[in-house]
């Protein structure tokens, strides 16, 4: 899958970070970034990684497209105590960096618990997917916010048409907005497309 | 931007792949043997400052254009506002959506001057690139908004 490349013989290799070495600091001083190599396989991989922000569950949007009718949903979030599961197709080769998340009600330990899966397309080499977490998780043990991400300890590779399936339930005596949003970047491979 | 020769390729501006054996444009320095090292390089602020929002307003359109002098390499997404909110940001040089169709959460998309969304990867704006903004309010109440790239121009 991943294409190593690596200096030319002859020539002394440093890892050092291309654009700048100063996040290296950062992500001791300000948040977690994910690890440096992970980092540096997105660049490889993909020409021009682009950041992308898929919200694999979103309750604005859930209602948008199934309205009310299920009981489940109102305008104002997800109903009492249920769950729902929403889905979304990934549309380039996309590297997971950081899982994102943001509530109404309740707190960040007692808001919704969350849990995730993804498959890929049929006639993939691996159509089994992958269950990323034993059983649902609390939001807060899974989910940061934009100002402190829940940065993945190695960027995880989603191939492009691979499905990613979400199950939320909304742990909250009340409605709840929930929305959970996939951090990472989009690009075309290194190499160009094939 | 004070240039340095690209540690990765040694200046040579390619590298072999170990799995062809075939040489390939250094994809740290783009093939060009130079990288910034970033050590004299400025911050830059280019704001979005879309028009106050009414309570619950839909799609509220604004944009900034990048400089002509430089491209922007962008590494921070910052925002403010008085409620939340939610939106769709575009790069239209690229004519590329920074999310599916729908808007993502204010929460979700940036941090503060104290704690920024800080990208692991920054990414490059063209100059003379438009940036999009569609901005929903959230909150039920007059929403002043102000969207920040924050980076630095490449010189």
């Amino acid at each position: 899958m991943s294409t190593i490349v690596q200096p030319i013989q002859g020539v002394k290799p440093i890892n050092a970070p291309p654009f700048s070495p100063r996040w290296e600091q950062r992500r001791k001083v300000q948040v977690r970034l994910p690890e440096p190599n992970g980092v540096e396989m997105i660049r490889q991989m993909l020409q021009d990684p682009f950041p992308f922000f898929i919200n694999i569950f979103d309750t604005a949007e859930q209602f948008a497209e199934i309205g009310a009718a299920s009981g489940v949903f109102s305008a104002t979030g997800i109903t009492a105590l249920l769950s729902a599961e929403q889905r979304a197709n990934v549309p380039e080769d996309f590297w997971l960096v950081a899982l994102l998340a943001s509530f109404s009600a309740g707190a960040v330990g007692t808001s919704f618990a969350f849990q995730l899966y993804h498959t890929r397309g049929v006639g993939t080499d691996d159509e089994q997917g992958f269950v990323h977490m034993q059983s649902p998780i609390i939001g807060g043990n899974c989910c940061g916010t934009a100002q402190k991400p829940l940065y993945l300890q190695t960027p995880k590779y989603l191939p492009k048409n691979t499905e990613i399936t979400c199950t939320v339930q909304n742990l909250q005596n009340a409605v709840n907005q929930i929305q959970v949003v996939l951090f990472g970047y989009l690009g075309e491979p290194a190499g160009g497309l094939t | 931007m004070a240039l340095q020769t690209c540690p990765t390729c040694s200046g040579a501006g390619a590298v072999q792949n170990v799995k062809t054996g075939q040489g390939q444009q250094c994809p740290a320095c783009q093939g060009t043997g130079q990288v910034s090292g970033g050590f004299d390089d400025q911050d830059f602020w280019y704001p979005i400052n879309p028009t106050q929002l009414t309570a619950l307003q839909l799609g509220v359109n604004a944009t900034v254009t990048i400089d002509n002098d430089a491209d922007f390499l962008v590494d921070r997404f910052i925002a403010s506002s008085t409620g939340i909110f939610s939106l769709t940001l575009t790069d239209k040089f690229r004519s590329r959506p920074f999310s599916p169709n729908t808007a993502i959460n204010g929460e979700n998309f940036a941090g503060t001057a104290q704690l920024p969304l800080w990208l692991p990867n920054p990414f490059i704006i063209r100059k003379n690139a438009v940036i999009l903004g569609v901005f929903n309010d959230r909150s039920g109440s007059p929403n002043t908004i102000q969207f920040c790239l924050v980076g630095r121009k490449l010189l």
